[in-house]
C-alpha cells in the first residue's frame, strides 16, 4: 500500500495563522519564509522543528557519542559536526539533532521534540524575562546546553555561536511559542522561516 | 529632575496645574500653593508634603487611575490626571473631618471592642470602614493598566543604594575584575548630595568619627582615593560608563531573600536578581518628630524642604522655624535663607552645639511642643526640654531635622543579626549573613567621607569573597575596625530622648502618619496589656501603613520603651518582612497571558475545526464532546468510533533486565509475556496503594511499550527513574516517549475494516487476536497497533510518531467515512467504560485504595518473588477487605451526583465515584465503595440522593457484554 505521509510540526498551523509561506520539504511541511522576513540584525524566531532527532540514553551512552562523534562529548556540552548537534545531557542521556546512523543504538523521536531558534542582538534579554536559568555566556559558554523551566515548559538551552536553541515538549510548542513572542515583543522579535541566512546549518540538517 | 525649563500642565482635582517639565507632581502642587494633598487614614486630617522621597503617606493620590502613587516621586507629565483620595466632598473641604473632634469615640483597638457584636453586623461594619478609611479605590476597567512584565538578572555584585557608599562600593568592586549591578531607587545616582549638595563642606551628620575604615579600605588593596565629594559628578560619570557596572535606576528592591535572591520593582516590572554579593548601601531617611499637630501641612522634614529647593526649584514664602538636633538644620535653614525665606528661629535639642547661624535667633536646649494652625501652620510652639516655659513664634513652615533611621530592613529580610547601637542611637550590624555586607549610613557612617571608604571597603571585601586569590587580607569584612570606629569607646544607652518625642501631654501627637496613632493611643495599648512591640504593632497598627514603619518605627520603640521602663534594646524591633516598599500585585502576578501552560495534541486543530467542546485535563486540552454523547455512544457501539489519546503517558524501555525491572515494578506477572502481546496492569506504591494503571506490551525479547494515564504520565516517569537509579547495574534504557508519538483508539464493530483499507498487515482475530501488540505501517506511517478495548468493543490502540498524528487520524476518519464512523470525546469514552466497570485510577480510586479492594484481585500475584508493595499488599490480603469498589445498577432512572453517599443502617458507609445513565443497561450505573459486607453480587444498597433514599443493587459483572465477547470478535 502506497499512501505519501504528511509530516506536520506542532507549530505548523501557527505559522499558517501568521501567514508564513509553507512549502513540503523532505515530507514535512515547513515554514520556510514569513512576510516581511527578518534580516541578519534583528532578532528572530524560526521553528527548527522538523530536524530529525534521536535519544541515546543508558550506560553505554558516552562510548556511543565517542564513536558517533570520533570524540568524548564531555557533560552539558554540544558536540557540532555534519549537521548535527549532539547534546549530552546526563552521563547517561543524549539528545542528537540531525541524523544519526541506523546502526546506532538511538531512538526516534523527531515527533517529541520542538525545537526553536532563538537568533539576534536581545535573545539573551528576551529569555532572561522568562526563566530564572542563568544563561550568560559566562555560565553557558557557547555549544553548552543546559535545562530549566520556562513557564512550566522544561526546557533544553543550547548556546551555538549565532544563536540559541531551545528545545521543548512538542505538546507544549504552541504555548512556548506565545511566551517568547510575547517576551520578545518590546524587542521586536519577529518569526522567521527557515531560509532566514542564520539558520543555514539547521536546514542543512534536514535536506 | 527638573533639567528641562519647559513648561507642561496636568489636572488637580478638576484643576490645572502648571508644572516645569520634569517636576514632580508634588513640586508643582507646593509651587502652586496646593499643600493640602489628602487626608489622614482615621481622622481625616488635611496632609501636606513631608519627605519628598516616597517614604511617608502623605502624598499618596490616584494618578491617571492608578491609586496609591506617591506623588513625590512621580515627574508630572503633560495631561495627567492626578485625584486626591480618601476624601468627601473634596480634599480641601473634608466633611469626614468630623472624625478628628470624635476620636474620644475612636481609641486604640476600638473597632476589636465595639463592631463585633452583634457578629452578623461585622460584614455591614467592614464595607463601612472600607468605604471611610480605604486606601484609594480600584478602577477594575483600568486593571489592565498596561503590561507587568518579569526579567531574571545575575551579577557577582549587588549594590543596593547610589548614595556616595554605594557607588564607591560599585566602582571598587568593578575595578577588581567582577561585575556589579548598582540599584538605586531614585532616577539619578548620587544620594542625599542630589539634594544636600553642602553636606560636603559642612561635614558630618553623624555622631561617630571614621578613621578606621580608610585604613581598612586601605589593608584591603583600596588604590583609588575614595572621591572627594565635590567630585560627585565625577564619581557618577565613572560609575556609569564602567563596563562592569549595570546601573538599575528608579527601581525598589523590595525584598531580599535566600540565597541573595533580590526582587527589584522598577516601573511595571519585576526584576528577579541573583547575586553572588549583596552590599546593602541604603543610606537612611530621615525621622520625624513626634509633637502636636506634627501632621499639619507646612511641618516638613528637612530632606523634603531640600529636594523641593533643589530638585523641583520650589521656594518656601515666608517665615520658617527649624528645629534640630545636628548639622543638617543649620544647612538646611541657610539653604532657605538663601531662597528667600525668613528663618525665624533655630530651635537646637542640644545645649551646645558646635554649630552656628549668622543673624538667626537660635533657641539651644528647646524642643518643639506644638504646631499651630487648622489647615496649615501659622505658628509654632516651643519650650525648653523641660517642657516650660512655653513662647510661640509666628511661622509658616515648620522644618525639622532631627536625625535619620537607617534603612536597614533588607538586612533584617536576610537574617544579618542587629543591634541597637546608643552611641550612634540606630540599629547596626552585629553578624552579617552570608554573602552580605552593608556601607556607610546603614553601617552609621553618615559622613560622605566615611561613607565613601566604607564603600570601597565593602566593594573590595566582596570581591575578596568572591575570588579569595586575588587578594591577601587577615579581616576582608573588616568589621572589628567598623566596631572599633562606630563606637570610639563604650557609652551607656541613653534615658529616654527629646530626639524622638517631645515633651507634652497632648493628644493630637502623630507617631504614625499612616494609621493616626498617636503617643497616647500607643501608652493606652500598652497599658491595656500590649506591651511587647510585636503585640502592640498588631493591636494599635503602628507601622503597618503604607510606609510599613518608616516614619513611625523609631518613635514607637522609644515610646513603648519609655512606657515600660525598658531600654531600647530590651524592647526589640518588629520584624521586616517583604515587600520593602509597597508594590502593586500586577508586579509580582506578571503576564496574565502565561498563568497556566496549555498543552496541546497533534490532532488539536481537527477537533477545533470539528466543533470539539474542548476541556481541561490537567494542562492539556482535550475533546470533551463533538456532537453529543448519545450519538458518539452509539457510533462506538454500533459502527465506530475514533478518540485522540495522545495524552497518555508512553515509555519505552530496552535492554536485557526489562523483565526483572516490570516484576519489581508491577504486582502482576510479566516474565511469561510473550513477545507480540500486550498485558494490563497496576503500579502501586510501597503501601500497597493503587498509583496508577495501563499496558505493557512486549515488541521485542528486549523491548517494551508502556502506557500509563494522562495524569499520571510524569509521576510515573519519575517513579520509574527513581527505583532505577538505585540499580545502575540493571540493564535498562528508558526513553519518555509521551510526546513522541500521537495516539488513537479506533474502537467500535467496523473498526477492522476500516483499518484494513489502511494498511497490508494481517488484522483477523486470529494474526491479531484480542490482546495482542503489533508493530505496521498504518496509512503509510510505522506505528504500534495494540488491541485493546478501554471501551469495551473490538479496538485498536494506534500509536504513530507525533508529526503523523494528524495524517493518521485523518486517514481513518476518510477510511471510516462509508462506516459513519465518529470522532468521540472524553464524556462518551466514561461512559462506555463505565458499562465494562473499567476503573479511573484517581477518579475510583484514592489515597487509600489497594487493588485488592478495587476490585483487581487476580491481578496481584503474591506468589512472585518481590515487588513493590508486596508486604502491605500480603497483609491487606491477611486482614480481609474493609471496602470494596462495586458496580451498582440503580433502581430508579435518577442520576445522582458524584460522591453520593452510600448509608448503610443510616450511617456513612461510602460514596459514589462514577455514575450515569446507560443504554446498554438501560438505566443509571455507576461505581462505589462500599463495606465489604455490603459487596456480594445481588446485595442492595442505599444511595443517598437529594435527601432520599434510593436502592441499588451491586452487580459483579459488566454492564455491557459481559462475556467479552464483542471485545474479543
Amino acid at each position: 500500500m502506497t499512501v505519501t505521509t504528511i509530516a506536520r510540526g506542532p507549530l505548523l498551523e501557527r505559522h499558517r495563522q501568521l501567514g508564513a509561506t509553507v512549502e513540503t520539504l523532505d515530507g514535512w511541511q515547513v515554514a520556510v519564509r514569513y512576510p516581511p522576513q527578518p534580516d541578519r540584525t534583528g532578532t528572530a524566531l524560526v521553528d527548527l522543528s522538523q530536524v530529525p532527532t534521536f535519544e541515546i540514553n543508558g550506560p553505554k551512552t558516552g562510548a556511543a557519542l565517542t564513536s558517533m562523534c570520533g570524540a568524548e562529548v564531555p557533560l552539558r556540552k554540544i558536540h557540532s559536526a555534519d549537521g548535527r548537534h549532539v547534546y549530552r545531557l546526563t552521563p547517561s542521556r543524549a539528545i542528537v539533532f540531525g541524523n544519526v546512523s541506523p546502526s546506532a543504538d538511538a531512538i526516534d523521536v523527531t515527533g517529541g521534540w520542538a525545537s526553536l531558534a532563538l537568533i539576534g542582538p536581545d535573545a539573551e534579554r528576551i529569555l532572561n524575562k522568562v526563566t530564572a536559568v542563568d544563561l550568560r555566556e559566562r555560565t553557558l559558554p557557547v555549544q553548552a546546553c543546559c535545562q530549566g523551566p520556562i513557564f512550566g515548559v522544561n526546557t533544553l538551552f543550547g548556546r551555538l555561536a549565532d544563536r540559541f536553541e531551545l528545545h521543548v515538549c512538542s505538546d507544549s510548542a504552541e504555548f512556548f511559542w506565545e511566551v517568547l513572542m510575547d517576551a520578545g515583543q518590546e524587542f521586536g522579535l519577529q518569526p522567521a522561516g527557515i531560509e532566514h541566512e542564520m539558520c543555514a546549518t539547521a536546514v542543512s540538517a534536514v535536506r | 529632575m527638573a533639567e528641562d525649563h519647559g513648561s507642561i500642565e496636568f489636572e488637580f482635582d478638576g484643576h490645572r496645574v502648571r508644572a516645569e517639565s520634569g517636576q514632580s507632581v508634588a513640586g508643582a502642587l507646593h509651587a502652586a500653593g496646593e499643600h493640602i494633598v489628602s487626608r489622614s487614614f482615621k481622622y481625616h486630617r488635611p496632609r501636606g508634603l513631608l519627605c519628598m522621597s516616597g517614604r511617608c503617606p502623605n502624598c499618596i493620590c490616584t494618578v491617571d487611575g492608578t491609586p496609591n502613587v506617591r506623588i513625590c516621586t512621580q515627574a508630572a507629565t503633560p495631561g495627567m490626571v492626578v485625584k486626591s483620595q480618601n476624601a468627601w466632598p473634596s480634599v480641601k473641604f473634608d466633611l469626614l473631618r468630623i472624625f478628628d473632634k470624635l476620636h474620644r469615640f475612636m481609641p486604640v483597638g476600638f473597632y476589636y471592642k465595639r463592631m463585633y457584636k452583634p457578629r452578623w453586623m461585622w460584614p455591614v461594619w467592614e464595607r463601612v470602614i472600607r468605604r471611610i478609611a480605604g486606601l484609594g479605590t480600584i478602577n477594575r476597567e483600568h486593571g489592565a493598566d498596561g503590561v507587568y512584565d518579569k526579567q531574571n538578572l545575575f551579577t557577582d555584585v549587588a549594590v543596593i543604594g547610589g548614595g556616595v557608599a554605594g557607588l564607591n562600593a560599585a566602582l571598587a568592586a568593578a575595578e577588581a575584575g567582577v561585575t556589579v549591578t548598582l540599584i538605586d531607587e531614585q532616577p539619578m545616582l548620587g544620594g542625599h548630595l542630589r539634594h544636600d549638595p553642602d553636606l560636603a563642606c559642612h561635614g558630618s551628620v553623624s555622631r561617630a568619627k571614621g578613621e578606621h575604615t580608610a585604613d581598612t579600605a586601605v589593608a584591603l588593596g583600596a588604590t583609588v582615593t575614595p572621591l572627594a565629594v565635590q567630585d560627585i559628578n565625577d564619581l557618577i560619570r565613572r560609575v556609569t560608563e564602567h563596563p562592569a557596572i549595570t546601573v538599575i535606576s528608579s527601581a525598589v528592591v523590595f525584598g531580599c531573600y535566600e540565597g541573595n535572591y533580590l526582587g527589584i520593582q522598577r516601573d511595571k516590572r519585576m526584576i528577579r536578581l541573583r547575586a553572588a554579593q549583596v552590599i546593602v548601601a541604603t543610606g537612611c531617611w530621615e525621622r520625624p518628630l513626634v509633637f502636636e499637630n506634627n501632621d499639619l501641612p507646612g511641618v516638613m522634614l528637612a530632606s523634603g524642604v531640600q529636594r523641593l529647593l533643589h530638585l523641583d526649584h520650589c521656594q518656601f514664602p515666608g517665615e520658617a522655624v527649624v528645629v534640630t538636633d545636628n548639622a543638617q538644620g543649620y544647612r538646611v535653614a541657610k539653604q532657605l535663607a538663601a531662597a528667600g525665606t525668613r528663618i525665624t528661629a533655630i530651635v537646637d535639642v542640644r545645649d551646645n552645639p558646635p554649630e552656628t547661624a549668622e543673624g538667626i535667633r537660635t533657641f539651644r536646649g528647646h524642643t518643639i511642643i506644638a504646631a499651630n494652625g487648622s489647615r496649615h501652620v501659622n505658628g509654632a510652639v516651643i519650650a525648653p526640654l523641660t517642657g516650660d516655659p512655653r513662647q510661640t513664634i509666628s511661622c509658616r513652615w515648620i522644618v525639622q531635622a532631627i536625625g535619620f533611621t537607617p534603612a536597614n530592613s533588607l538586612l533584617y529580610q536576610n537574617g544579618c543579626k542587629l543591634a541597637y547601637d546608643a552611641a550612634v542611637d540606630q540599629a547596626v550590624v552585629t553578624r552579617h549573613s552570608p554573602a552580605m555586607s552593608s556601607a556607610g549610613a546603614v553601617n552609621a557612617l553618615h559622613d560622605p567621607r566615611d561613607a565613601a571608604w566604607d564603600g570601597q571597603r565593602a566593594g573590595l571585601a566582596a570581591v575578596e569573597a568572591l575570588c579569595p586569590p586575588c587578594l591577601s587580607v587577615s579581616n576582608p569584612s573588616g568589621e572589628n575596625a567598623l566596631e572599633t570606629q562606630r563606637h570610639g569607646g563604650h557609652r551607656d544607652e541613653p534615658a529616654f530622648s527629646c530626639h524622638y518625642v517631645s515633651p507634652s501631654g497632648a493628644k493630637k501627637k502623630f507617631v504614625c502618619l499612616c494609621e493616626d496613632v498617636t503617643e497616647k493611643d500607643i501608652c493606652d495599648a500598652i497599658d491595656e496589656g500590649y506591651s511587647n512591640i510585636e503585640t502592640l504593632k498588631r493591636y494599635s497598627t503602628v507601622s503597618m501603613g503604607p510606609c510599613q514603619g518608616k516614619m513611625c518605627q523609631a518613635a514607637a520603640i522609644a515610646i513603648c520603651a519609655r512606657h515600660n521602663g525598658q531600654s531600647i534594646t530590651e524592647t526589640g524591633v518588629t520584624t521586616a518582612r517583604p515587600p520593602e516598599q509597597p508594590l502593586p500585585l500586577g508586579v509580582l502576578a506578571g503576564r496574565a497571558l502565561h498563568f497556566s501552560l496549555v498543552r496541546r495534541t497533534p490532532m488539536h486543530a481537527w477537533h477545533e475545526q470539528a466543533g470539539a467542546r474542548m476541556g481541561d485535563a490537567g494542562n492539556w486540552k482535550r475533546p470533551q464532546v463533538y456532537s453529543s454523547v448519545t450519538q458518539e455512544y452509539e457510533a462506538v457501539r454500533q459502527r465506530a468510533g475514533l478518540i485522540d489519546v495522545s495524552t497518555l503517558g508512553k515509555i519505552e524501555l530496552r535492554g536485557a533486565d526489562v523483565v526483572k525491572f516490570l516484576e519489581f515494578i508491577y504486582p502482576n506477572r510479566f516474565a511469561n509475556l510473550k513477545v507480540g502481546r500486550v498485558r494490563y496492569g497496576v503500579i502501586c506504591d510501597d503501601a500497597g496503594i493503587l498509583l496508577d494503571d495501563g499496558t505493557i506490551a512486549r515488541l521485542g525479547d528486549d523491548r517494551f511499550f508502556l502506557t500509563t494515564t494522562t495524569g499520571n504520565a510524569d509521576a510515573i516517569d519519575s517513579w520509574f527513574r527513581w527505583w532505577l537509579a538505585g540499580r545502575p547495574e540493571w540493564d535498562v534504557r528508558m526513553t519518555n516517549v509521551s510526546g513522541s508519538y500521537a495516539a488513537m483508539n479506533l474502537a467500535g464493530p467496523r473498526s477492522r475494516e476500516i483499518l484494513k483499507k489502511l494498511t497490508d498487515a494481517d488484522l483477523s482475530s486470529e494474526a491479531m487476536p484480542y490482546l495482542a501488540a503489533s508493530e505496521c505501517t498504518i496509512a503509510g506511517v510505522s506505528a504500534i497497533v495494540l488491541r485493546i478495548g478501554f471501551v469495551g468493543e473490538l479496538g485498536y490502540e494506534i500509536h504513530v510518531p507525533s508529526q503523523f498524528g494528524l495524517h493518521v487520524w485523518e486517514a481513518i476518519m476518510e477510511a471510516g467515512r462509508e462506516f459513519s464512523i465518529a470522532p468521540f470525546g472524553i464524556e462518551a469514552q466514561r461512559l462506555l467504560r463505565l458499562e465494562k466497570k473499567h476503573l479511573l485510577p484517581g477518579v475510583d480510586t484514592d489515597a487509600l485504595s489497594n487493588p485488592l479492594e478495587a476490585d483487581l484481585p487476580w491481578i496481584v500475584k503474591l506468589d512472585k518473588e518481590d515487588f513493590i508493595g508486596k508486604e502491605s499488599l500480603a497483609r491487606a490480603q491477611q486482614r480481609g477487605d474493609r471496602n470494596k469498589l462495586v458496580g451498582f445498577r440503580l433502581s430508579e432512572s435518577v442520576v445522582p451526583d458524584l460522591a453520593s453517599l452510600v448509608l448503610c443502617d443510616g450511617k456513612l458507609g461510602g460514596r459514589i465515584t462514577s455514575v450515569s445513565y446507560s443504554p446498554a443497561a438501560g438505566g443509571t450505573i455507576g461505581l462505589a465503595w462500599v463495606p465489604a459486607n455490603l459487596a456480594g453480587n445481588g446485595q442492595t444498597i442505599q444511595i443517598q440522593v437529594n435527601g432520599r433514599m434510593i436502592p441499588a443493587v451491586v452487580q459483579d459483572e459488566p454492564f455491557y457484554d459481559p462475556a467479552g465477547s464483542k471485545l474479543k470478535s
